[in-house]
């Protein structure tokens, strides 16, 4: 640990503290992750196991990096590249005006590393625009991969509890357990949504029964495709309870953010949400530099 | 190696079968890594496995869960010299510790682990042995394991024989 100069408190993680520090040999600035381990807890919790092992085999510029991982007694510290701020700082600083071209790079290159680690069999499931960071040159990083798992061939299931409520896909929200990478690109349509008008949430529910009720006011509305298809089987009908006080803007609100990416994005039947390499080739994207869809 | 897949309607059979390769080069194991370890024999490995067996049945682990442990069992033994015997259940037991964290949804807790080696191996020695093992093993944690790879061959089987019953009824 005497490699490196701590400086500041950066913020809290998934799990442990964050702080920014200086390598006292290179002077690279640094982000420092410390995990504690205590006597009585279960060892390195599941998340950090998860989140270093995928880490490692991401190597891309829109993931951070993960530079080392030290073992002092007691704790682990896991040291990052630093990133300045995170999406949420930076749109808090924007006081709702967003320049569009903005969006369009930032959903690039968030796209792109989707496609990326889904290449590479990862599902994110932790979709949210705090874990995305920045750094000063407007690149945009996925940080937090606390809830990541890799996945090895298809065909499984996996815990409904996944993705911040807000970014939780209507499949997995009503049970699905069955879920592929199209849960990621469903939150990168939510992210895409909040991009658009600045800082709106799309579907915000305070628990899984307002969320489930949110969407079933949002599938009214939009007639959606819900059924079509192959994955059918997975929607649980579930009793709603509608006295939930819910956010209700969205009619108003969707005919102002429409766009023909979105709903392609937003699409309740997984199977026939876009992924995030056909995202790539979108006519959307079609007047960025080359470099940009290149990692 | 060359690609052997038939076209897939899951998955894009050249980057399963690159992906498959890929991680096969990454995890490497030594078949003959007994012979650095004077005090083992093969027949102590498969009791040991066989043991493992148990415990994800006592716990209902995933069938993942035990091949990932196999995986960090072997690639540790790889990577080191003369373990003595009365080690191979601590790494045994801090393995499968390991891959439940990293694979299940609701891991067993770590005094369950300790308490079905029957007083041989203590929490405390399990979290000791759980940072060396992840060091030797680089934080490497997501091999194909065996497992995923019969489970490509018996999708595709699945879809080999699904194909043989649509051919056969008149449409």
């Amino acid at each position: 640990m005497q490699k490196y100069e701590k400086l500041e408190k950066i913020g809290e993680g998934t799990y442990g503290t964050v702080f920014k520090a200086k390598n006292r040999e290179t002077q690279e600035i640094v982000a420092l992750k410390r995990v504690r381990l205590d006597d009585d807890d279960e060892g390195v919790p599941s998340s950090a196991l998860r989140e270093i092992c995928l880490l490692k085999e991401l190597k891309h510029k829109n993931i951070v990096r993960l530079h080392d991982v030290l073992h002092s007694d007691k704790k682990l510290t896991l040291v990052f590249e630093h990133c300045d701020q995170d999406l949420k700082k930076y749109f808090d600083s924007l006081n709702g005006e967003i320049d569009p071209d903005i969006v369009k790079s930032f959903i690039t290159q968030r796209s792109n590393r989707l496609s990326f680690s889904h290449c590479k069999h990862v599902i994110g499931r932790q979709q949210k625009y705090p874990s995305l960071a920045l750094n000063e040159s407007g690149e945009l990083k996925l940080a937090d991969f606390g809830l990541a798992r890799a996945f090895g061939i298809p065909v499984r299931c996996y815990s409904a509890e996944v993705v911040t409520l807000w970014y939780r896909p209507p499949d997995v929200l009503f049970g699905a357990k069955l879920y592929n990478t199209s849960i990621d690109m469903w939150s990168a349509g939510c992210i895409f949504a909040v991009l658009k008008s600045v800082t709106q949430i799309l579907f915000m529910g305070e628990s899984e029964d307002e969320g489930q009720y949110t969407f079933t006011v949002f599938l009214n509305h939009e007639q959606s495709s819900l059924g079509e298809g192959e994955g059918e089987g997975q929607y649980k009908s579930t009793s709603l309870h509608l006295e939930s006080t819910v956010h209700l803007s969205y009619s108003k609100y969707f005919s102002k953010i429409r766009h023909r990416r979105l709903n392609r994005l937003l699409i309740c039947n997984p199977a026939l949400r876009m992924s995030a390499e056909d995202a790539m080739t979108h006519s959307y994207f079609a007047d960025l530099l080359p470099s940009l869809h290149n990692g | 190696r060359k690609q052997p897949l038939p076209k897939l309607s899951w998955a894009d059979r050249n980057q399963l079968w690159e992906l498959m390769c890929r991680k096969d080069r990454m995890y490497p194991r030594n078949p003959d890594y007994l012979n650095q370890h004077s005090s083992l024999q093969s027949r102590m490995r498969a009791i040991l496995f066989d043991w493992l067996t148990e415990v994800c049945e006592v716990y209902r682990l995933h069938r993942e869960t035990y091949y990932k442990a196999i995986d960090y069992i072997d690639r540790y033994l790889t990577v080191t010299h003369n373990i003595p015997k009365q080690q191979l259940q601590l790494i045994g037991i801090t393995c499968l510790f390991i891959a439940a964290k990293i694979e299940e949804i609701y891991p067993p807790k770590l005094t369950e682990f300790a308490y079905v080696t029957d007083g041989a191996c203590t929490d405390n020695e399990i979290l000791d042995k759980e940072l060396v093992i992840l060091k030797c093993l680089n934080w490497d944690l997501s091999p194909v394991t065996s497992n995923c790879w019969l489970n490509t061959y018996l999708q595709l089987a699945q879809e080999y024989l699904q194909k043989g019953e649509d051919s056969s009824q008149p449409s």
